[in-house]
């Protein structure tokens, strides 16, 4: 009679000794600590080649690209660990990394990799603003660990664009709708709708484990609101180049202590101008408004000094852009000078200077809804009331501003560049295509043909050395026909509470790199 | 009564017609592209080809007739299309936002009336005296004060320095004390005068004087002939009052990040999403058309002669 009592005590021991180890292996994740992020949406279904609702940080978080694009503009290994080039630039080959596997276990594999490149070319319609996706031909999947790549013709931003969040990343061909899953370092484990998304680590993540166990992101649309939640410690980590929180506000935050800092230049801030039309046609009417609009004094107070000032229209830690280009120093008397040997010259009484009856009077468009460039513009339209230029500043909305754009119908126009990793070489592609600014900016310079065939011929260049030649004599062009006004460089903010340690910068305008963050004790 | 109520109901439907006509006219007769703005979110250059592309997805290509058709035809079956930006069912949005704007519109309501009815009574009990010059200078201030800034300095104050309640987000009770102070306080104070004016206006009718001069004690004149006529305008004004309360969960639930239509709204609007706007227009409308009726319902009920009028109506 002992031993049924007997066995069922070791049963209950067996069970109290399975509920411990299932108590403890919760804690060891609940105890993992949690990195409290925020974004104004959620983070959509997490489709690897969704755009909207599907958000960039969280594409970026859970999918991987082959090669990485990093921040001093060089590719490097990734789910790729090496790759070759036919001499003729149109077959990549890429050996893949071996043991990888997708957060639902599914291996990773070139078969995989062939079914997300396939699954792109399928609604290439969708994705024919990526020129990669309209260039290349077939993918093939010749053994496990290789996949190539066929191009109609060589373009040497393939490994760029491969680099990018969406839409040439992995998700495993076997993911179930609405469990996303990729081969990141994160998987999105809840999500609340207008309230939070939560991910946690990938267990099966390749590389080394994020020391945070959980990010959570709570949806916060206000930026005022944003900034008071990491006040409160409601957040931890304010960081994005998106406008997450004004450039006042983070100069109030860092005033009251918090660790703050500014990336490397993402993207430029500039003005295009109209060299197809009005006095803008005119080079030494460019370079005037180059010479005499005093950019510091703009950065100081409209951009709270927070934005490197620009003097080319791409940073020099961009791709092939570091070419010493001589600035247009901010010399209000050369600009004068300049104006009046080309002609425009100032009537007495007069504030606004003519040449043979026409005066020199420039319509600058802008976004109206935008708070910042209007008062970027009203700053423009005095700096160059001074060298006696008349702006005549025009607030338009967002379809009219891209019809404007399009039709080539202004004299300036707020044109930023688009970023990394697209800079340069997508933006120079753009320009181009008659429908954007630039093609329009450009029309009216006398070598805009022979500009484009180097645009042409730089993107199909194989040859390092003739693509930085091409690339030298792109923005040397446009520097000196000064079609152009580059005001500053873009930069992603961060700003956060001591209990977060090594916060990076991503390499793009769109991710966060979270699995880099550390947890320390807040004093 | 009935017939009158159902009356009421039945002129609901070419209400919300012409409404959803109204603003769908208004929101495709004006120069905006929502194809744009859905460029704009998912960071894909703005080019024609691609212009065409998303308008074609979004069907905004077709003939405004065309699309006012379809959209009413699945409207009568209650499917409002999807969001342009989040590619879901509206309504099915809506629906799963409304819990918590009523929640937080419903408590805002309780609070207005709890607040403003012995606010009123005090001020017009004791006007002149300081009673009343106290709850003049507390409603004076709530219906100056906007409500965002309102709101911020709530957070100031319990979140960042006192650290007493929660700055954002839906939770426990904590976080609705914030976000109910910042809608209501406005309804609150303008309730509160109303009912202060109406109770004076009321006690100096003859039918009050005769009731004193009949020697009935204070209390029952107060009970039964002056607050008794008293309510009628305020039954009004906390109709209007509701859509107020709405209005003002668009602007707190944002700043609260508080999940309910109004913030959706905000952003539908912010972001041309017109499915969203179009829904969320209707189904405010209805719900203020609805909140009428009760009223009027409530005033027939208090006033046998609107009971009258009403029936004759």
């Amino acid at each position: 009679m002992q031993q049924p009592g007997n066995r069922k005590r070791a049963l209950w021991g067996l069970l109290l000794l399975a509920a411990s180890t299932f108590v403890n292996a919760e804690d060891a994740t609940q105890n993992a600590p949690t990195l409290v992020y925020s974004w104004p949406v959620n983070a959509g279904p997490l489709d690897p080649r969704g755009y909207a609702p599907n958000q960039m940080y969280a594409q970026a978080m859970v999918y991987e690209p082959l090669v990485r694009y990093s921040a001093s503009g060089t590719i490097e290994p990734w789910l790729a660990t090496a790759w070759q080039v036919s001499d003729d630039g149109k077959v990549y080959t890429f050996t893949l990394r071996d043991g990888v596997r997708f957060s639902d276990g599914t291996a990773f594999d070139a078969a995989a990799a062939k079914a997300n490149l396939d699954a792109v070319l399928a609604n290439s319609q969708r994705h024919r603003w990526m020129e990669l996706v309209t260039t290349l031909d077939h993918v093939e999947a010749p053994d496990r660990l290789t996949l190539r790549l066929v191009l109609k013709h060589p373009y040497y931003p393939t490994l760029m664009e491969l680099a990018q969040v969406r839409p040439l990343r992995f998700g495993s061909p076997q993911a179930k709708p609405g469990e996303p899953a990729g081969t990141g370092p994160w998987m999105r484990v809840d999500s609340r709708l207008g309230e939070y998304d939560r991910f946690a680590r990938n267990p099966l993540y390749w590389g080394p484990t994020p020391a945070y166990g959980e990010v959570l992101v709570k949806v916060i649309p206000d930026p005022n609101s944003r900034a008071l939640a990491l006040q409160t410690g409601e957040l931890q980590l304010i960081q994005g180049a998106a406008g997450e929180i004004t450039a006042s506000t983070f100069v109030r935050l860092r005033d009251q202590g918090f660790a703050t800092a500014l990336s490397a230049p993402l993207a430029t801030r500039s003005v295009a101008m109209n060299t197809g039309r009005g006095a803008t046609r005119d080079l030494a009417v460019r370079q005037a408004i180059n010479q005499a609009v005093n950019k510091q004094a703009i950065i100081d107070k409209i951009l709270y000094g927070l934005e490197p000032r620009a003097d080319t229209l791409f940073a020099p830690n961009m791709p092939y852009a570091d070419l010493g280009l001589e600035p247009y120093a901010y010399d209000p008397a050369l600009a004068a000078r300049q104006l009046d040997a080309a002609g425009w010259r100032l009537a007495p009484g007069n504030t606004v200077r003519s040449k043979g009856g026409e005066p020199l009077s420039i319509e600058l468009v802008f976004l109206g809804t935008s708070a910042l460039q209007k008062s970027l513009a009203e700053v423009l339209q005095g700096e160059l009331a001074k060298a006696g230029m008349h702006i005549e500043l025009r607030a338009v909305e967002e379809g009219a501003l891209v019809r404007r754009q399009r039709d080539g119908d202004f004299g300036m126009i707020f044109a930023d560049t688009w970023g990394a990793p697209y800079d340069p070489h997508s933006f120079v592609s753009s320009m181009r295509y008659a429908g954007h600014a630039d093609y329009m900016a450009q029309r009216g310079l006398p070598i805009k043909d022979q500009l484009d065939q180097r645009i042409g011929q730089v993107l199909a260049s194989t040859d390092e050395q003739q693509r930085a030649e091409h690339y030298r004599f792109i923005l040397t062009t446009l520097h000196q026909q000064a079609v152009y006004l580059p005001i500053s460089y873009l930069t992603a903010i961060s700003v956060r509470r001591d209990s977060v340690a090594h916060v990076q910068f991503g390499s793009t305008l769109f991710d966060v790199p979270f699995e880099t963050m550390t947890p320390q004790q807040e004093h | 009564m009935l017939r009158y109520i159902l009356l009421r109901l039945v002129l609901l439907v070419p209400v919300m017609l012409g409404v959803s006509l109204l603003v769908f006219v208004l929101l495709h007769l004006g120069s905006t592209d929502p194809a744009l703005d859905y460029l704009r979110l998912s960071h894909i250059p703005p080019t024609d080809a691609a212009i065409a592309e998303v308008r074609h997805a979004l069907g905004l290509d077709r003939p405004l007739y065309a699309q006012y058709l379809s959209w009413l035809w699945k409207a009568l079956q209650l499917d409002f299309g999807t969001s342009y930006l989040t590619g879901r069912p509206v309504f099915d949005d809506l629906l799963y936002y409304l819990p918590a704007t009523l929640q937080l519109g419903g408590l805002a309501l309780a609070c207005t009336l709890l607040l403003s009815i012995p606010l009123g009574l005090v001020a017009a009990r004791w006007q002149g005296r300081w009673p009343d010059h106290a709850v003049r200078a507390v409603t004076f201030l709530g219906v100056s004060m906007p409500n965002f800034w309102l709101a911020f300095l709530l957070i100031a104050l319990f979140s960042l320095w006192l650290g007493w309640l929660p700055p954002l987000g839906r939770g426990g009770a904590g976080h609705l004390v914030m976000p109910v102070l910042a809608i209501a306080l406005m309804s609150m104070s303008i309730n509160a005068r109303l009912l202060r004016a109406s109770l004076l206006e009321a006690s100096g009718q003859r039918h009050v004087t005769y009731a004193r001069a009949r020697g009935l004690p204070a209390r029952q004149v107060w009970g039964s002939h002056v607050l008794r006529n008293a309510w009628l305008p305020l039954v009004t004004a906390t109709g209007m009052h509701i859509g107020e309360l709405i209005g003002g969960a668009l602007v707190i639930e944002t700043i609260f990040a508080w999940p309910g239509v109004g913030r959706f709204a905000v952003s539908a609007v912010l972001n041309r999403d017109f499915p969203v706007m179009q829904c969320f227009t209707l189904l405010l409308t209805g719900l203020l058309m609805v909140c009428n009726l009760v009223v009027d319902v409530c005033y027939a009920w208090l006033d046998p002669r609107s009971r009258l009028e009403g029936v004759s109506a």
